[in-house]
Order: structure tokens, then C-alpha cells, then sequence
């Protein structure tokens, strides 16, 4: 069965979650958000063969990071079809950064980050 | 981060094709003789192609990056904008988007020496006038 992006997402983010917890709050509304964009990204790349994906959050920025790494190229036809176009559209309204490049063996990195799912922590007034 | 444009002094060249534009808008078509049909240019279509290279070339960062921009190629009704660099990273997704929408096509290209392509196709820049039309 297929490895989906949020598998991976999930990993990192739960072991960030111990990491920060002294400092930091996390928004359990905008994992939703990511869930769903989760969600989005794989139905994206249902068509192309995905080698691997992968995770990393920003230990600055608390960004999250998801990679995927595509084979053997990423050559899509998106807009052609609507549907793919408008999902596309939500994933990148939800999105801060998106990143191609290539490793090796023509093989493309593509990267989209999203924003901090981390708050720092403020007193409750009292 | 914009950093590395081979096209950064374009502008005088992109300012010269609007000029043109407004002139084949006002006699109203060009003849393209070169070709086996004639045509006319579609400056609606014409211009979605330079916005878009536009919003690529001011808003694309990575490392290396070129924006370049092709105009009636391989056909005349044919174009697109390229962005090649060793990596290439949007920061302004929604300026991403509007290129995205304004495009006919999207592809990401595997290229030598460990370069990314990144293509924004455009359609309809000419329309052929056949026979039976004139």
C-alpha cells in the first residue's frame, strides 16, 4: 500500500510536539488545515510514481516540510483538467513556500512548506 | 530571493513588445506571411504570456535561476515561460497561482547537469486565417 504524505508529516510532528512542549504551543486547528493539505498533495501526485516522501521541521522557523521525491520526472498536464488545477489552488493557499529541484538521475525533489504549527506560549490573564 | 537573472535588464525589451502590441491592436491584425497560413495575433493572449513572465521573473528565488520567455515558438500560436535553475523556490505562492491560472499548461523538467525547468505553456497567441475565413 502506498505511503501517504501524511504518514510521514505525522512521524516528525508527533516528535516535535515532546520537543516543544515547554515553549511552545501547538495548534491543533491548523494540523487540521495541514491534514487536509495532506490530503490535497497526495491527490496531486496520484499519478506520478513517488520514491519516497519525507518530513522535516524547521527547528527556527518551526515550518514543517514535506518532500517528495518523483521518478522519473514530474511532467504533468495539470491544467487541463479543472479538477487538479482548483486542488492545486487550495494546497497553495495553505502553503508558504514551494521548491523543485532536481537530485540525481533525474529524479525531482519537489518541497512545499508549510507555515508553524507552533505558538509560543503566553500567560492565561488571570 | 531573487538573485542571478540573466533577464534582469529586460525591460526595455519587454516595454518595446507592449509598443508593438498597441500597434497590431490598432490595425487591427498582422499578417504573418513566413508561415503556410496567414495569422493573426491574439495580443490578449499575448499579453497573459508577458504578465506571467513578468510575475515569474520578480518573484521566483533558488539558486542559479534564469527566466526566460519564448513567443511564437515552435508555432505561431505556440509560447511559454521557462524558469531554470539549479533549484527554484516560490515564496509568493499566490503570485504563483495567478500564473498558474493564466497558463494553459504546467510542467516540471528533469534537465542536464542536475538543472530543474520549470514551463509555463501558452496556446492561442495566433489565429490561423484559413481560406474560406477571409
Amino acid at each position: 500500500m502506498r505511503m501517504t504524505s501524511f504518514d510521514t508529516i505525522n512521524f516528525v510532528v508527533e516528535e516535535a510536539k515532546k520537543e516543544f512542549a515547554d515553549k511552545y504551543e501547538f495548534c491543533e486547528r491548523d494540523y487540521e488545515i495541514l491534514k487536509k493539505c495532506c490530503v490535497l498533495f497526495d491527490y496531486l501526485l496520484k499519478d506520478v510514481e513517488i520514491i519516497s516522501y519525507e518530513s522535516e521541521i524547521n527547528e527556527f522557523e518551526k515550518t514543517t516540510a514535506l518532500t517528495a521525491e518523483c521518478q522519473p520526472t514530474l511532467n504533468y498536464v495539470w491544467l487541463t483538467d479543472p479538477k487538479l488545477l482548483s486542488v492545486f489552488q487550495r494546497l497553495m493557499l495553505n502553503t508558504k513556500s514551494l521548491k523543485f529541484e532536481q537530485k540525481e538521475d533525474e529524479i525531482i525533489r519537489m518541497t512545499i512548506t508549510f507555515p508553524s504549527l507552533w505558538h509560543i506560549k503566553t500567560d492565561s490573564p488571570k | 530571493m531573487m538573485e542571478n537573472y540573466k533577464n534582469q535588464n529586460e525591460d526595455s525589451e519587454v516595454d518595446d513588445f507592449f509598443e508593438m502590441l498597441r500597434t497590431i491592436t490598432n490595425n487591427g491584425k498582422m499578417l504573418d506571411f513566413d508561415s503556410m497560413f496567414d495569422s493573426i495575433v491574439n495580443p490578449r493572449e499575448v499579453q497573459k504570456v508577458m504578465y506571467v513572465y513578468k510575475l515569474l521573473r520578480d518573484t521566483t528565488g533558488g539558486e542559479n535561476v534564469t527566466v526566460n520567455l519564448e513567443l511564437h515558438e515552435p508555432f505561431r500560436s505556440c509560447g511559454g515561460v521557462s524558469v531554470e535553475g539549479d533549484s527554484i523556490v516560490i515564496y509568493n505562492t499566490p503570485a504563483f497561482m495567478t500564473a498558474l491560472m493564466l497558463s494553459d499548461n504546467f510542467e516540471v523538467i528533469p534537465k542536464l547537469h542536475g538543472k530543474t525547468e520549470m514551463v509555463f505553456g501558452f496556446n492561442d497567441l495566433a489565429e490561423y486565417i484559413w481560406e474560406e475565413q477571409l
